[in-house]
């Protein structure tokens, strides 16, 4: 089965609800962060420790992601929970010498045996699979090898850096090399948009690396959400999600200076199974209205009181629902099944769209990935 | 700078061997099939021209991997190295002599899938106690794959230094043969050529005994070439040689994946599935 990893979020409420989730057997786990959890607590936010404790306690499992690719977006600038973790002994985000590497990763290593989660080697932010920033990466992995920490790693490249083709083939050879049991692969993408505004290459590429990966490891699409969908067909074993917009989507803007330690708007849009997406409340409401037996079957089920947490479960559901049964099931079956999902979903647009009076927007939510992993199947041959 | 005659007779008079024939002539280096207590060697000599430091590091690494190296299959090392003194400027070292042919003088015929399987195998186990030490050979070729009389295979001529010097081709700063590369040949560094990459050039060897032909077709210019090994254009084993069992043909989409990482990425790795494979 595809397993959902619960993204970190500024609010108070990650231990209570990823809890619930995972006694529900809705998730597996935590994703925690440095830019959403402290390593001290503030009287608003638990300490890391005590929040790590609490979800492990509940049978989840737990890992620290250093977000270091996060630092390095020059527009970053909320660093009120990022700078508790003390990450790096000069300039945040320099990792342009052997001593910087291993001084960053030694500090990183260290907070995560304070935390009792495995070494999660950190990742650079890619641009190109290729120069500088590729070979940062090669060597900040050996390093972290060398430290006897890298069996689970982060590899966090730009929409252009997964659109890079044979470069990305040919630079996941190298960091194949690495015989990393755990990966976690992020898309850092310009804006936080929702659905954001994927590339057909870009989802082959990060399909393909996947694809590859997945053969010696396990492979989970951090802050993946929907878009994690083509991946876990062509492999990945988790995805990322969360109630947050910044659970959903790793973007440069959600790393901006914000004014206040809340976590944000609440992603209230709720997630319809059939459609592949997010819809207004107003309009799946308006379908129950009109033709209640196709909208439960449309949305999976009878719609829920306005209510964060139980947008969140179900989200959880339907992820669940889409992604587990391609967990189970080798690639060209899971490839298959998601291209069919696929195929449903924009019928169901139009539907959804002729009989609610709103616009199709399959060309924003199924268009984009389903070329992408069409562009994927070709490789294989399908 | 070509080794010279002198740099030639110090290295015999050092190793205490007498020159029985010339096996290569290079512009920086030089093979010499020599005689010790009635055993031959190869003599190796390379020219340290004063202005690259790092062809008596290379040599040094290449002599110091082969040390390291107890196989079959791969060449042995049989002194250490050894530097000339000034005014000479030149490296010497003695290899295990390897009776019978280079594998480029028996590939004018289709093979049979056994007769393969064993050379592909026997190159692999050799590339793994590379691959194991982290090295990549980078320059598999028909002209440094020795097939002895014997039967049995072995991998020459491992370490960047030589093949620098002696490849016929260099893509994207790393060495190699033309028609015996793999696409990572022409990535820049650090995305250039891995132990993945060796996979796929025992793959090439393999596909071009059971079938005269290079996977990838080294006609044309060099350009037509470059753009091919690019697309990874890789020849059809399935139309070529019907008579192969499927899962031989599986075996070879696998060595000559376009995608490194989707290769077995070990050699290790590739002699046990080869193994598995059978006649």
């Amino acid at each position: 089965m595809t397993e959902i990893l619960i993204e970190d979020t500024a609010r108070n409420n990650l231990v209570s609800w990823a809890t619930d989730a995972i006694s529900a057997k809705r998730a597996e786990g935590v994703v925690m962060n440095a830019f959403c959890s402290r390593r001290d607590s503030n009287g608003y936010k638990p300490a890391s420790r005590a929040a790590a404790d609490r979800i492990r306690l509940a049978g989840g499992e737990v890992w620290f992601m250093p977000m270091t690719y996060a630092a390095q977006i020059s527009g970053a600038a909320d660093f009120q929970h990022y700078s508790t973790w003390d990450l790096w002994p000069g300039r945040v985000g320099d990792l342009s010498t052997a001593d910087a590497r291993e001084k960053h990763l030694t500090r990183v290593f260290d907070a995560q045996a304070d935390l009792e989660t495995p070494p999660l080697s950190p990742s650079n932010l890619l641009h190109a699979p290729s120069g500088a920033d590729a070979s940062i990466y090669l060597d900040l992995i050996s390093a972290a090898r060398s430290m006897g920490n890298a069996r689970a790693a982060v590899l966090a490249g730009t929409p252009a850096f997964w659109a890079g083709g044979a470069e990305l083939d040919a630079f996941v050879g190298a960091v194949a090399e690495f015989d990393i049991s755990q990966w976690f692969l992020t898309v850092s993408r310009p804006l936080s948009d929702l659905p954001p505004t994927w590339g057909e290459a870009e989802v082959a590429g990060l399909c393909r690396t996947t694809r590859s990966l997945s053969e010696g490891a396990s492979v989970h699409i951090s802050f993946g959400d929907f878009g994690a969908l083509p991946a876990v067909a062509a492999g990945a074993a988790s995805i990322g999600t969360g109630w947050d917009g910044r659970q959903k989507i790793s973007a440069e803007t959600l790393f901006g200076p914000r004014p206040d330690s809340d976590g944000g708007q609440w992603l209230k849009r709720p997630s319809v199974q059939g459609l592949l997406g997010y819809v207004a409340r107003t309009d799946i409401a308006r379908m129950f209205q009109q033709d209640r037996p196709r909208a439960t079957a449309l949305f999976a089920g009878a719609l829920h009181p306005d209510q964060p947490k139980q947008s969140f479960n179900h989200h959880l559901d339907v992820l669940n629902a889409v992604a587990g049964p391609l967990g189970s099931i080798r690639y060209e079956a899971r490839y298959r099944l998601m291209a069919t999902t696929y195929g449903s979903a924009r019928i169901a647009w139009a539907q959804f769209s002729s009989t609610v009076g709103v616009a199709d927007a399959s060309r924003y939510w199924i268009d984009p990935l389903e070329r992408g992993l069409a562009n994927y199947g070709r490789t294989e041959g399908w | 700078m070509v080794v010279s005659a002198d740099e030639v007779a110090w290295a015999c008079s050092e190793l205490g061997v007498s020159e029985v024939g010339s096996l290569q002539d290079g512009t920086q280096k030089t093979v010499r099939l020599v005689e010790l207590d009635g055993a031959r060697y190869v003599l190796k000599v390379v020219s340290l021209d004063g202005s690259e430091i790092s062809a008596q590091e290379r040599a040094a690494r290449e002599v110091a991997l082969l040390a390291d190296i107890s196989s079959p299959h791969v060449v042995g090392v049989r002194s250490p190295l050894l530097v000339a003194p000034r005014p000479l400027a030149a490296a010497a070292w003695l290899e295990e002599y390897l009776d019978g042919h280079d594998v480029r003088e028996l590939f004018g015929t289709q093979w049979g899938w056994a007769e393969t399987r064993q050379m592909m195998l026997q190159l692999a186990t050799g590339l793994a106690q590379m691959h194991d030490r982290n090295v990549v050979h980078r320059d598999l070729s028909p002209n440094n794959v020795r097939r002895r009389v014997d039967g049995t295979y072995a991998v020459m001529d491992p370490g960047y230094a030589y093949h620098e010097l002696l490849s016929r081709l260099t893509i994207g700063g790393h060495p190699g043969t033309l028609g015996y590369v793999s696409p990572e040949h022409l990535r820049a560094l650090p995305n250039g050529p891995i132990r993945c990459s060796d996979v796929f050039c025992v793959g090439i060897l393999g596909f071009e005994s059971l079938t005269t032909k290079l996977p990838i077709l080294a006609n044309g210019t060099g350009d037509e070439y470059l753009q091919r090994l690019a697309r990874c254009d890789i020849g059809d084993l399935g139309a070529e040689r019907p008579d192969l069992d499927p899962t031989v043909h599986a075996l070879f989409r696998r060595v000559l994946h376009p995608q490194p990482a989707r290769r077995f990425r070990h050699a290790r790795d590739l002699a046990r599935a080869l193994e598995d494979l059978g006649d």
